[in-house]
């Protein structure tokens, strides 16, 4: 044997002797083989380095884990999980954009619809203020209630609710500002935000900010209706409705 | 005359860890779909064991391997390779993930009726942590390496009997349990293991 022979990588042209060091380690070698290994290693530096550097190997695999076998659907489930929340984040960055958009348009008492129903004309009044009661179509029982005041930054409302059917999966409520002119095909209305319940149907001091004057704008009406998550416009159910300044 | 060894050396050990922060970096920039595939054949093995093992439930466990990956689609931006692997970022995540679950309502619903297994401690958690990553380093060997490695360190088979079991010329198994357990130390050093 010799330790001046030409370096290796593929088994081809490799001495099965130095090949049983693995077994070696492994303890893996046939009586016979150890015996003949174990001579073979008294001349052969190399299998003793390769000795050194494969025994923690072997310890290493002592402490793997049990085989783990994934569920059959797992895969397809993650990747849809995370399709779903890059969904989410587009498009509440969408209506984040959107809203932006309809505010600016708002000061600039530019209104959808044809004529000028829902004037953003800033309060003349120092520091005005207004309460709206608001009430569920028909027989519903869900109520809520927003106390606006007017800042130099615009008018802040705090809304509250209670009563309103939780929401499904992408869905939240939107608050609006309708124009008396608001009619269905006719839509006059500005949103003025977005807001989520609790378990119990319940939103306290949900704060948004308008630059609709809620104090001189006449027939104003403020909607709160229920919207799927991808839509910016208004499409859901009225859930809540009053007059601004009646 | 006989030929010696080359000792064995890694080819290149950063090559997992910078291929990885690549793939994090592609779903930041946005092109999250061929990344997220491929990291979930990479880590959700040792993800679902982590979420097995923490929570003691499958249906938990799917849980936790959903919401890691959707943690690091939000936060693959935050990633900065020079502090750490990718696999030591998945199982922080994971291990955060596991934690927020168990917290669940629902969690301790299920968990009150199933199987759980004691809550595992810090020093146990690197235990656990090692036990899935040499499984992981296990499993991405190919299945003819592997089987000769498992049939050796667990069955406790010589390499003729391990041959007989296989029907496999002995030369073959020798071959075989030469270059996997090698291929071994290659994937735990990928892995920060110091082998």
């Amino acid at each position: 044997m010799s330790d001046g022979g030409p370096r290796v990588g593929g088994s081809a042209d490799l001495d099965p002797v130095h090949q049983d060091v693995a077994a070696w380690v492994m303890g893996a070698l046939d009586p016979e083989d150890r015996a003949t290994f174990a001579i073979h290693l008294e001349t052969c530096s190399s299998c003793r380095e390769e000795i050194r550097v494969l025994q923690p190997v072997r310890g290493w695999l002592g402490v793997a884990a049990p085989p783990i076998e994934l569920p059959p659907g797992l895969r397809a489930k993650t990747v849809q999980a995370v399709e779903q929340a890059v969904e989410r984040a587009a498009a509440l960055d969408h209506r984040r954009r959107l809203r932006v958009r309809l505010l600016a348009a708002a000061a600039a008492v530019v209104l959808i619809g044809t004529g000028a129903a829902v004037t953003a004309v800033r309060a003349r009044d120092p520091r005005p203020s207004v309460t709206i009661a608001l009430r569920a179509p028909g027989t519903g029982t869900a109520h809520g209630q927003a106390v606006g005041h007017d800042t130099a930054a615009g008018w802040s409302v705090a809304l509250s609710v209670g009563g309103l059917p939780p929401l499904a999966e992408g869905e939240h409520y939107e608050c609006w500002y309708a124009g008396a002119d608001n009619a269905p095909g006719h839509p006059d209305l500005v949103s003025a935000g977005s807001f989520e319940v609790g378990p119990d149907g319940s939103a306290t001091e949900v704060q948004m900010w308008t630059v609709v004057d809620l104090k001189h704008q006449k027939g104003l009406t403020m909607l709160i209706t229920r919207e799927p998550d991808t839509n910016p416009a208004l499409t859901g159910p009225l859930v809540l409705s009053g007059p601004v300044n009646a | 005359m006989t030929v010696p060894l080359t000792v064995v050396s890694d080819d290149d050990p950063g090559r997992l860890a910078r291929e990885e922060a690549r793939l994090v970096a592609q779903i930041a920039a946005g092109d999250h779909e061929p990344a997220v595939a491929e990291l979930y054949r990479r880590y959700a093995g040792r993800l679902y064991g982590l979420g097995l093992r923490l929570l003691g439930d499958a249906g938990l466990a799917e849980d936790v391997v959903q919401e890691s990956f959707v943690r690091l689609w939000r936060t693959a931006g935050r990633f900065d390779p020079s502090r750490g692997s990718v696999g030591a970022y998945m199982f922080v995540i994971g291990r955060s993930v596991a934690a927020d679950v168990r917290k669940r309502p629902s969690s301790r619903v299920l968990a009150s009726g199933a199987e759980v297994p004691e809550p595992v401690a810090e020093d146990g958690l690197d235990q656990l942590t090692d036990a899935l990553v040499v499984r992981e380093a296990l499993d991405s060997l190919s299945e003819a390496h592997r089987q000769v490695l498992v049939l050796a360190y667990q069955g406790g088979l010589t390499q003729s009997q391990i041959a007989q079991r296989l029907d496999l010329p002995l030369g073959t198994v020798k071959t075989r349990m030469f270059h996997g357990l090698r291929a071994m130390r290659a994937a735990l050093a990928e892995r920060d293991f110091s082998v």
